[in-house]
């Protein structure tokens, strides 16, 4: 009981700031403008398709990411493998606006297209780190765990993959930081999200749909950002 | 012989240069023409520079001055004597009311009064060009369904009937008509229905959503050349919901004393630019690349307004 209060008191405490600043917000408008922009049916609405432009695209992200950086560390892959970590690592210097825009031109607009060039984005960092994670691992350890006569499907599940894991959530947790960033930048497209609201609230200079909009924004960055931590700390134990 | 030479040619370029300064720092006279920045406005100002000059009154452009607020103080201090204003942007923005007007001739009364009242400043006649906000809907669909006022779509809607491309009634709209007071929400109010789906976007991809058949609605600038180029069209907003935007050439009273002409020349202009006239000539500068003076010229031989 203790052990579970600990882990959830601070996701509880971020979702009741989140959510002491909606109803404050939504209650005391400045301005009949401030008002139309802040319903409670607005808010959920951006909300919403915040969590699914991320969770969609971030799932992918990882099933993809991990699974391709496992296939490119494999050694007869390993050249094409740093081929691909040079071309990430290019990739991920093009600005978040830039890839949307990119993706607006050939794709079109709207919600799926944000989804799938979210999605594209975040693998970047998940797939470099899964390859640098696994590529470092001691060469040493592998060559006992041959000489014990392991198998390389276990080399990989009982070695490897363990001891590169740290690495691995670390490409999770910037993947997931970046996404959430990126995310408000969807509206632009069509996307919807907390991006409305911040938005709308520059359009017309209306602070308080401009501040909702980026907090709410912020405290999902950060309470994502907590639960990978947990959950990356559980499976450490675990393994 | 050498040295001769050079002291002519010294003396040329010596008169050359006088004369360039001499040319350049003689007080200019003429009526100093202002705009703002966006096409539309640079293509009036060259309107009315060309027609000024055709009739003998001697010009200065200052078009592309800037922003609003930056050419009205321009004007309101005596560097711009003549530039297009907008009946709802001097309303609201200018003159400080805080309610839209919806009628044409309303506004331009006020505004015009109130104008000359307190900064001495003449509005000639208005356009019927009125760049207001706009729903549009791709020109096909809007004849074979028959919807070309928003009561129409309004009653298309209510009864259920199927949407074109993409097969629901959405809309796109940019962040600011999502919460001005003469948004989408109060249209919906006013005409009683509501879109199937709204997406917010960048104003400047409505059109191009709209053409894709990524949405059946879009909102944008009345007359903006994308309409016609994309193949668009307005819906014409019949309960008067939308503020109005027509634009008038605005005149201060010591140009207008001095040059009293101007309005006769600028009065059947204003009345001949009409929406589909203003927005074929944006078309021409934003779509063809062609530059606004020529535009302009080529508008006014074809009204017989100059030779």
């Amino acid at each position: 009981m203790n052990k579970f209060f600990r882990w959830a008191v601070i996701p509880l405490l971020l979702i009741a700031a989140g959510v002491v600043i909606v109803i404050y917000t939504v209650n005391n408008p400045t301005d009949g403008l401030v008002a139309r922009a802040l319903t409670y049916q607005n808010i959920m609405t951006a909300l919403q398709q915040h969590m699914g432009l991320m969770f969609v695209s971030m799932f992918g992200a990882i099933v993809v990411g991990v699974l391709v950086g496992i296939m490119l560390s494999r050694p007869k892959l390993y050249y094409i493998g740093r081929g691909v970590e040079n071309i990430v690592n290019v990739g991920q210097t093009i600005p978040s606006l830039a890839i949307l825009a990119l993706f607006f031109t050939i794709l079109g607009l709207g919600f799926r297209v944000a989804v799938f060039a979210l999605f594209l984005y975040s693998i970047l960092p998940i797939l470099r780190n899964t390859f640098a994670g696994i590529i470092g691992v001691e060469p040493s350890i592998i060559e006992s765990a041959k000489g014990m006569g392991m198998n390389p499907y276990r080399i990989l599940t009982r070695i490897e993959l363990p001891l590169a894991f740290p690495i691995i959530v670390a490409g999770v947790r910037t993947a997931v930081v970046i996404n959430v960033g990126a995310a408000t930048l969807a509206t632009f497209i069509g996307g919807g999200g907390f991006g409305d609201l911040i938005v709308t609230g520059l359009s017309v200079g209306r602070s308080m749909v401009i501040f909702t909009g980026a907090s709410l924004a912020a405290i999902t960055a950060i309470f994502l950002d907590y639960v990978v931590g947990e959950i990356e700390g559980r499976i450490v134990r675990w393994t | 012989m050498n040295m001769k030479r050079l002291l002519t040619v010294t003396l040329i370029l010596m008169v050359l240069t006088a004369a360039l300064f001499a040319g350049g720092c003689a007080p200019e006279e003429g009526v100093v023409i202002g705009s703002k920045e966006f096409t539309e406005q640079l293509v009036l100002g060259q309107i009315a520079i060309l027609a000024l000059e055709h009739n003998g009154i001697p010009t200065i452009d200052e078009t592309g001055l800037g922003g609003t607020v930056v050419v009205r103080e321009a004007q309101e201090g005596g560097d711009v004597d003549l530039y297009w204003e907008y009946t709802g942007t001097a309303l609201i923005t200018h003159l400080g009311y805080d309610e839209a007007i919806t009628d044409p001739q309303e506004c331009y009364d006020v505004v015009a009064a109130d104008d000359l009242e307190r900064n001495n400043l003449v509005w000639l006649d208005y356009t019927p060009f009125n760049n207001t906000y706009t729903v549009m809907m791709r020109k096909s669909d809007s004849e074979a369904m028959g919807i070309t006022t928003l009561s129409d779509l309004a009653n298309a809607i209510n009864e259920g009937v199927e949407a074109p491309e993409p097969g629901t009634w959405n809309f796109a709209t940019d962040h600011e008509y999502t919460i001005r007071d003469d948004g989408y929400p109060g249209l919906q109010q006013l005409y009683g229905f509501e879109f199937e789906d709204v997406i917010t976007m960048d104003l400047g991809i409505t059109y191009g959503a709209l053409r894709d058949g990524d949405v059946a609605t879009a909102m944008g600038f009345a007359t903006d050349g994308r309409i016609a180029a994309f193949e668009l069209v307005n819906l014409e907003d019949d309960l008067n919901f939308h503020p109005v935007y027509n634009c008038s050439p605005v005149v201060r009273q010591e140009t207008l004393d001095e040059f009293p002409e101007i309005a006769d020349i600028l009065n059947p202009i204003a009345a001949a630019l009409t929406a589909e006239a203003m927005s074929a000539m944006n078309m021409e500068v934003d779509i063809e690349e062609r530059l606004p003076v020529e535009v302009a010229e080529e508008w006014l031989r074809e009204q017989g307004f100059i030779e």
